[in-house]
């Protein structure tokens, strides 16, 4: 029988090490910037991705193809280049023949480090849910990535983002009963959007 | 010629094994010695018993040989399925000792002895098998396991009309952690009677079981009746005669383990799946006895489907040249169920797998169930031997 790879804590704990140091000095460039007269503004996203999964555990079966997944997110501006909101998201695909889902919902912040700039990091954490027959894992997710505004006619802006959410320590359940404990779940989607800022 | 006794005993430290296999044996068991040949068998029985094994308990047993003797190249006339040395769980288990939980029955405390033929211990195995997992989870979590079965599976005779024990060693381990070895004596349905392997729904009472205290049992023995030859066989709608639907003969066993205290700590329900059987139930022929042979020679039927092998001969039931002697078989491995999570890894049962606790009693069997609970998994499925035939020369039933 063959070994099958490790928990992957650690890899999820450097990925919320470097998006809470992304945030940390994406936060601290844009307040420099900052407008007062975008505080309050309302925003929003919608995105249209491929999606590449991997679930990691012990057991975990890791090839998956790319499937689809949308994204939309609601918010107002902190500040002319800050802007937080709430996000939720849905990806799904076909894996040997079963129809596996990805489920997302929580807080978005987006934070454009220069000023004027269409270049902006990406942060956010929430929860997670995998889906497969009666298979489900749900945990907490962090989120980072990056994405670029092209500004259409007024505030219209189209553009490409590139996100990955890791989350771990969460529980595989078959029905209900917990079959594979230390589940990693690690999404990374590339994609275009349409939104309002 | 073959200690592979001595094969299973160099690691005292494993707490896999069966047991600490002696070195010198004490004394034969029943099941050994009870094979002389008969008819085209060219191997004397001196051969045949150099083919032998210890037991935990001391005893000699007859064990897994090849159909052919490699030594003199005499045959058996009979053979017991796959070389188990090819498993990986051989170097664990060594080899399989055929009739351990027969000797044990009555010493358990079972009142009454059941001992069976020494032909009809076939060994299957299959490595890196990939299981199934819950409803769906096969796309999700990926589990193989190694897999070494040896079930009692006579289908020559009228034993398995009305006797429902039979011995079976069942050895898993998987990826995941679940594993365990089980030898029992395991009821298969409802003694004294046997299912219509063409038409569940029927259930024919044959006679009275041996020993006539056989306890019910889980799942059932599905055996061809002449029905299922009539409608398949002799006067199918379609005109097409097929001996492998007719014939195929489904022993479908429900194996535990259980603690004395109840509770189960390991169960399993492989299906036994034989596609040539030398026999089937016809209530009009002596002890119910059919042989699928003899259609062969009805006229409409010369050279039809697996009577074509004949070429137009006329040989007799136990004839090699028969199409029909048990060697075309499959497993098809189901569920295995584990809830041991407390430990210990040592059990000891009865014969019957009843009565499990951790120290050793008389009559007791030694079983190594993981510690380790596999609820929610529900790893199950596999099929090992699909494809393989275990027809050599000079086989013949009885097999």
């Amino acid at each position: 029988m063959r070994p099958f790879p490790k928990s992957p804590h650690r890899r999820v704990a450097l990925a919320a090490g470097c998006l809470i140091a992304a945030l940390a000095g994406a936060s601290h460039v844009a307040a420099q910037g900052a407008d007062a007269d975008a505080e309050g503004r309302w925003w929003w996203t919608a995105s249209a991705s491929a999606q590449g999964t991997r679930l990691v555990c012990d057991l975990c079966d890791t090839s998956r193809d790319l499937g689809p997944a949308l994204d939309f997110v609601l918010g107002r501006y902190a500040g002319s280049a800050t802007r937080v909101g709430l996000e939720a998201g849905y990806a799904t695909t076909t894996n040997d023949g079963e129809r596996e889902s990805v489920w997302s919902a929580g807080i978005a912040a987006e934070i454009h480090p220069r000023p004027g700039s269409g270049l902006h990091v990406i942060g956010g954490f929430g929860w997670a849910g995998y889906r497969a027959a009666d298979f489900t894992y749900d945990a907490v997710r962090l989120r980072l990535g990056v994405g670029w505004d092209l500004p259409l006619a007024g505030s219209w802006v189209v553009g490409n983002r590139l996100t990955y959410d890791a989350s771990s320590f969460a529980s595989l359940q078959n029905d209900g009963t917990p079959v594979q404990e230390s589940v990693g779940l690690g999404t990374l989607r590339f994609g275009m959007y349409l939104g309002r800022r | 010629m073959v200690a592979v006794a001595a094969a299973a005993a160099c690691d005292d430290s494993d707490p896999v094994r069966l047991a600490d296999v002696p070195q010198v044996a004490i004394g034969d068991a029943i099941a050994f010695g009870i094979w002389s040949p008969t008819g085209t068998d060219t191997c004397p029985a001196s051969v045949h018993d150099q083919y032998s094994v210890i037991g935990p308990d001391s005893l000699r047993y007859p064990t897994w040989h090849p159909a052919v003797d490699p030594a003199t190249g005499c045959t058996f006339g009979h053979e017991h399925g796959r070389d188990p040395s090819g498993s990986d769980l051989y170097a664990e288990v060594g080899a399989i000792p055929f009739g351990y939980a027969n000797q044990h029955l009555v010493e358990g405390g079972f009142g009454a002895p059941r001992n069976e033929d020494h032909v009809g211990h076939k060994v299957e195995w299959e490595n890196d098998l990939v299981m199934n997992v819950g409803d769906g989870g096969s796309a999700v979590l990926q589990v193989q396991c190694d897999i070494l079965v040896k079930m009692h599976q006579g289908t020559h005779s009228a034993d398995a009309f009305t006797n429902n024990m039979h011995e079976v060693a069942y050895h898993i381990r998987c990826s995941d952690g679940t594993g365990f070895s089980a030898t029992v004596l395991t009821p298969i349905g409802t003694p004294g009677e046997l299912v219509v392997g063409c038409d569940r729904d029927v259930h024919i009472t044959v006679g009275t079981a041996n020993p006539a205290i056989s306890p019910d049992g889980g799942g059932k023995r599905a055996i061809p009746e002449a029905r299922c030859l009539q409608e398949r066989v002799v006067a199918p709608e379609d005109g097409r005669p097929r001996f492998d639907s007719a014939l195929r003969e489904s022993w479908e066993i429900s194996v535990s383990l259980r603690r004395a205290e109840g509770g189960t700590l390991a169960s399993f329900n492989p299906y036994f799946q034989v596609m040539d059987p030398s026999r089937f139930f016809d209530a009009g022929a002596a002890n119910g006895v059919g042989r699928p042979i003899d259609l062969c020679y009805r006229p409409e039927l010369v050279g039809a489907d697996r009577c074509e092998a004949l070429a137009g001969d006329s040989v007799g039931w136990d004839d090699p040249r028969s199409p029909f002697k048990g060697v075309r078989r499959f497993v098809d491995v189901n569920g295995n169920r584990v809830h041991n999570a407390d430990g210990p890894e040592i059990w000891y049962t009865d014969a019957l797998g009843r009565n499990g606790r951790p120290e050793p009693f008389p009559g007791g069997i030694r079983q190594w169930v993981a510690v380790r609970d596999n609820r929610g998994l529900e790893i199950g499925g596999g099929v090992i031997g699909r494809n393989r035939s275990y027809d050599a020369p000079g086989v013949r039933a009885p097999n």
